[in-house]
């Protein structure tokens, strides 16, 4: 192994798969590298919520004793991973940040866990998060994570201890989840890449849901080489969950490349540009820049007009806590104690909406779902801001606040179709800003080629936060 | 805060078995109040013609439905 100890944390997958394969680096040697390092800064960063060092490297020494008899599983085979508080892991407890769930373990590994499981990956343990993916920074259970590139700073949610624990190098890679932006969300304030997948595309079977309509599960990582590597494993139908679609898994690795000669990105300059959505200049100045790039590296970039934006974050709002009310509407009856403010002061308003509001809601969605549909006939891919701000000091956030908040996230929940978010800047304080990119439905290969073909031109993900 | 506004809180939260203090029945009609401007903008949107979603509809070229 040519690289120091201290510096095998931050390979990508792809390159410490490529080591392992050649038989240059153990998956000891790297599991417990991650190890060091989460034992080294998440004092401070509070990633994790619990670690499962004794099976990681019992994992890990599995995996090396396979490889070494010439069983190789493929590119995430040693590779060390933790995973969002609401994937089920046989045996290992599974809160959902939240003190309703506190004892909860399962018995069995939701689909997903169980596919990585089988690709030879190695839990390292479960990473923290808005409690139930909805509310905000404070939670009844544990600490929140913080954010890697200035402690001071939020993660955005709720997939927060995916972005902090892969951009500081305590993971790499991430299941997160996503229902309003939850994956991208937190990848665009972490400076890392997140992929919410079309809907169907990846199974939910073992993840406690907010929104069965919304809730996707997906994968982040500090690379697209990376996403893509991640998602080929978890990808293709699922029986157990409803919504699985049949749909043939493409080979998303051998889809990347730098290429977007013909590519027409769609930008609803009027939502995402506008001064009523109170995004900040320091964001679509970056994010103007990467479109040029994309421009210049022969993409098609033109304008688009989608009214529905304006309406995008209100009707998922109400689907989410309409459908998030009734499910936890047991345990909100019998034990209203065991939530945290910031998530039961939200999900009481799903109690408030009517069935009309509800189904308003989703005749909305659907008249949304039309209307991008057309315009995707005639663009590849739609690109906004990820959010409309960078992260916000932890003192500057207000739990009430997301009321007001545009989203250029939601409208992707709403019609399934496959999103990314790639660092495209930083603040003059050095905090992350992400570009998304949003493609048709189970066409998540185009999404990504284009996010990898910007990635490698901007260079960004090779920055790492001084932690 | 108008108590017709925190009683129709009440009422609503009740409908499915949940009492909450006087105090959070307050907020939530503030809140609630506060949401309605934007419940207009959505009650403002076209519907004509739209069932309620599923996310995708067969025979439009983006793939199958659901298997639910």
């Amino acid at each position: 192994m040519t690289k120091a100890n201290s510096e095998l944390h931050y390979l990508t997958i792809r390159e410490a798969a490529r080591l392992i394969k050649g038989g240059e680096l153990s998956p000891v040697e790297l599991t417990q590298a991650v190890l060091d390092r989460i034992d080294a800064v998440d004092g401070d960063l509070k990633s994790y919520v619990t670690i499962v060092a004794d099976s990681a490297l019992a994992s890990a020494k599995e995996a090396e004793a396979e490889i070494a008899r010439g069983d190789y599983r493929g590119p995430l085979h040693g590779i060390p991973l933790g995973h969002k508080d609401l994937y089920d892991t046989k045996g290992v407890r599974t809160t959902a940040q939240s003190l309703v769930h506190r004892d909860r373990v399962p018995t069995e590994d939701a689909t997903v866990i169980r596919r990585l499981d089988e690709a030879g990956s190695v839990l390292l343990g479960k990473v923290a998060m808005f409690e139930f993916a909805m509310g905000g920074p404070e939670t009844s259970l544990f600490d929140q994570a913080k954010n890697p590139w200035n402690l001071d700073y939020v993660t955005s949610g709720s997939s927060s201890g995916s972005g902090a624990a892969v951009a500081a190098g305590l993971a790499m890679g991430s299941l997160g989840s996503d229902t309003g932006g939850s994956i991208r969300g937190p990848a665009s304030y972490c400076g890392i890449v997140g992929l919410k997948p079309t809907y169907g595309l990846v199974s939910r079977y073992g993840v406690i849901p907010i929104s069965w309509s919304l809730d996707h599960c997906g994968p982040m990582t500090r690379t697209v080489e990376d996403t893509a590597l991640m998602l080929q494993a978890v990808a293709g139908h699922d029986p157990r969950d409803a919504a699985s679609a049949r749909e043939p898994v493409p080979d998303y690795s051998a889809a990347l490349r730098e290429d977007v000669k013909g590519l027409v990105i769609g930008v609803p300059a009027h939502y995402c540009y506008s001064a009523d959505a109170g995004i900040d200049a320091g964001t679509i100045a970056s994010v103007k820049k990467a479109l040029q790039d994309l421009e210049g590296l022969g993409a098609r970039v033109e304008e688009v007009h989608l009214p529905s934006l304006e309406y995008a974050s209100v009707a998922n709002n109400v689907i989410t806590l309409s459908e998030g009310y009734n499910y936890h509407l047991p345990n909100v009856i019998s034990q209203p104690q065991n939530y945290g403010e910031a998530f039961i002061s939200r999900l009481y308003l799903g109690g408030l909406f009517t069935a009309s509001d509800y189904v308003q809601a989703q005749r909305a969605r659907s008249a949304m779902c039309r209307e991008f549909r057309r315009v995707m006939k005639r663009v590849d891919l739609i690109a906004m801001p990820t959010g409309h701000r960078p992260p916000m000091r932890y003192d500057e956030y207000e739990t009430g606040s997301w009321l007001h908040w545009p989203s250029f996230m939601a409208a992707f929940n709403q019609t399934g179709m496959p999103a990314i978010s790639v660092p495209c800047g930083f603040t003059e304080e050095g905090l992350p800003i992400g570009l998304q990119l949003a493609g048709r439905p189970f066409d998540d290969a185009t999404t990504m080629r284009a996010a990898y073909t910007y990635q490698e031109h901007a260079g960004l993900h090779k920055k790492h936060p001084s932690l | 805060m108008n108590p017709q506004d925190v009683d129709e809180v009440r009422m609503l939260l009740a409908r499915s078995g949940v009492e909450v203090p006087q105090e959070r029945l307050e907020s939530l009609a503030k809140t609630l109040q506060e949401y309605r401007s934007r419940l207009k903008t959505l009650y403002a949107v076209d519907v004509e013609g739209e069932e309620s979603a599923a996310v995708f509809r067969s025979g439009e070229g983006w793939n199958e439905e659901a298997t639910s």
